[in-house]
């Protein structure tokens, strides 16, 4: 997909009922469920083996820059949002971008020697993603040096979620953990969607299985 | 498995169908017949580890009356641990009005703004609603009908199992088992509050702390242990019923109890987690018949009510104590007696964790 550089300001760049969305259209990534053999978890693989899980069938991706900032926009279906985590059996819905930081990287979580980094929003803080580096199922750490912020905002609206990742283009240094985005540059990005209500978390979620290739405008 | 190959994370998993054993292995034996059920245990452990915020419904330790619904309510029905063939058992998250929560009260209305005469102090759980359930609700209850009624008080604390559901159902190895004394662990710097843990637990003895979003439980007090001091829940009982000590040392009390006296059973061994804390069951006397007359051979709590916790070895061990107690009652030397009656505090309780904590140089204020 091509990612069109337009000239608007940072603020509607994050807003994801903002009206400029309309102009673009949204590419449409297929979700699938993690595989319940991929679940690292004797007890996750007990208690999903004939579960239902990763409800989420497909999220409609977008992504515009301004030469200095970067926003993508996920929007997926999900009946009854789960925004608060009041009780011990409560997860919140969440949603993550997942980005190579090597060639080799696999798409499912990294492999040692060979990083991702994941922007994680989930419902119940929803102003800003967790940055993670991940080398493998179960590794998934928070970003050690997180220069470069990932700020989010979402609305949930007529049974679907709306969400806007937004980044500064250029990574601040050290960047070693951060997704790099040049303009005119090859990029490529996964995306994974979680839905609270139906108790999913860590492993338990539906992911894009194959990489979606983007295009920055120069 | 040879020990030179065992690798820290893999400790208390199963691999290739046997489960890796730490190198030594803590335990803890409590003999019922002594509890009096003054919870000084349970707030040994919230003084000392459960005080801070998001941690006020936390009791790593409980002491719940028997029979009854227990701590979480109705835990031991909700499933966990292990099938006899080693599969995973499926369960839930028990909930916080379940686990009974922390009250918030109405004290400022009650007490500063002047409504002290209408106004009562009145608990509302997290929901702010009246509480159905709580930490300790069936305090004293028990079963049975007058004159036969009955209960008896059960502690319960993470068993720092052999084989950790907990362990095994963390997808990001933020639980481990220590190799040099098999205290389980759950790392909050790994831990994302996934919560896994909870459901694996069958004896539901893992909390969430809505604070800081991860899964917290019992620590075996490990600092205190490092320094050769018992477990602050062990060290505070009045009771003198909490033994500490490795499960292989032949002189401790917890093997002579364990493996050579064999009057201590782990509780629910059926959950397959291999857990080691050990009970030594209640002695009762018999049970009354209409004209008021004791029934021989059948003890007040019901021998199928013990017999469903610590199963069909309650038997044996009961008829052990029953016996040694009478020979001591004739004057006759008994080593068991001698045991559970514990006579040199601390040393008889835990003799390798017998340090008074005061005298220990403090780097920091608020120790317990
Ligand atoms: S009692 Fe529960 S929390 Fe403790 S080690 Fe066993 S399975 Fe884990
Ligand atoms: S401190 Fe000892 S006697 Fe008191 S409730 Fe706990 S185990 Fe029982």
């Amino acid at each position: 997909m091509l990612a069109k550089r337009i000239d608007i300001g940072a603020d509607t760049l994050g807003d994801p009922a903002a009206a400029f969305w309309g102009r673009f259209p949204a590419r449409k990534v297929s979700l699938v469920p993690t595989p319940v053999g991929l679940q690292n978890s004797k007890y996750v693989l007990a208690k999903w083996r004939d579960g239902e899980y990763g409800h989420a069938r497909a999220a409609g991706l977008q992504c515009v820059h301004n030469g200095t900032e970067i926003a993508f926009r996920l929007e997926w279906e999900c009946e009854k949002a789960a925004a608060s985590v009041i009780d011990n059996d409560h997860f919140a819905d969440a949603a993550a971008l997942l980005f190579p930081l090597s060639d080799l990287a696999p798409l499912i979580m990294g492999a040692e020697g060979a990083p991702v980094s994941i922007w994680h929003w989930r419902a119940d803080r929803p102003k800003a993603a967790r940055l993670n580096v991940a080398t493998g199922i179960g590794t998934s750490s928070l970003t050690r040096n997180a220069t470069t912020p990932v700020e989010t905002k979402a609305v949930h609206h007529g049974g679907r979620w709306a969400l806007v990742y937004r980044r500064a283009l250029e990574a601040r240094l050290p960047a070693d953990d951060a997704a790099k985005f040049t303009p005119g540059g090859h990029h490529r990005l996964a995306v994974a969607v979680w839905s609270g209500a139906n108790a999913e978390r860590a492993g338990l979620k539906a992911y894009s299985p194959e990489w979606v290739e983007l295009e920055l405008e120069a | 498995m040879d020990s030179k190959e065992i690798a820290a994370w893999q400790v208390g998993r199963e691999i290739g169908g046997e489960i890796v054993r730490p190198k030594r292995q803590l335990a803890m034996v409590f003999d019922l017949n002594k509890c009096l059920g003054c919870h000084t245990c349970s707030i040994a452990c919230k003084t000392q580890w459960t005080r801070e915020e998001g941690m006020e419904g936390m009791w790593w330790n409980v002491v719940n009356t028997v029979p009854g619904q227990g701590t979480p309510k109705g835990w031991e029905a909700m499933g966990g641990g292990f099938t006899p063939n080693g599969n995973a058992r499926p369960s839930r998250i028990p909930g916080r009005e379940e686990f009974g929560d922390a009250w918030q009260f109405n004290q400022s209305e009650v007490l500063y703004e002047g409504a002290g005469k209408e106004a009562h102090l009145t608990p509302k759980n997290f929901k702010g609603e009246k509480p159905s359930w709580g930490p300790n609700w069936e305090e004293d209850q028990g079963a049975g009908e007058y004159p036969n009624s009955y209960f008896f008080y059960f502690p319960r604390m993470c068993n720092h199992c052999t084989h950790p559901a907990c362990l095994e159902a963390c997808p990001r190895g933020a639980i481990h088992k220590r190799e040099q004394d098999g205290i389980v662990l759950i790392d909050d710097q790994k831990c994302k509050g996934y919560r896994f843990c909870m459901e694996a637990c069958p004896y539901k003895r893992i909390y969430y702390n809505h604070v800081r979003l991860v899964s917290q439980k019992c620590i075996f007090c490990f600092p205190r242990i490092e320094q050769g001091v018992a477990p602050a829940c062990a060290r505070q009982c009045p009771g003198r019923l909490r033994f500490v000590g490795y499960l292989d040392d032949e002189k401790g009390p917890i093997n002579k109890l364990v493996a050579q006296w064999k009057v201590a059973l782990p509780l629910h061994e059926e959950f397959g987690t291999q857990p080691n804390v050990y009970y030594v069951p209640p002695l009762s006397p018999p049970k009354l018949d209409a004209d008021g007359n004791p029934i021989p051979n059948e003890p007040r709590i019901p021998l199928g009510y013990l017999e469903s916790l610590f199963g069909p070895r309650v038997r044996d061990a009961l008829a052990v104590v029953e016996a040694e107690k009478a020979k001591r009652s004739r004057g006759e030397p008994s080593e068991l007696m001698d045991i559970l009656i514990g006579y040199k505090w601390p040393d008889d309780l835990f003799p390798d964790f017998t340090k008074d904590p005061a005298t220990l140089h403090r780097g920091g204020e608020g120790d317990a």
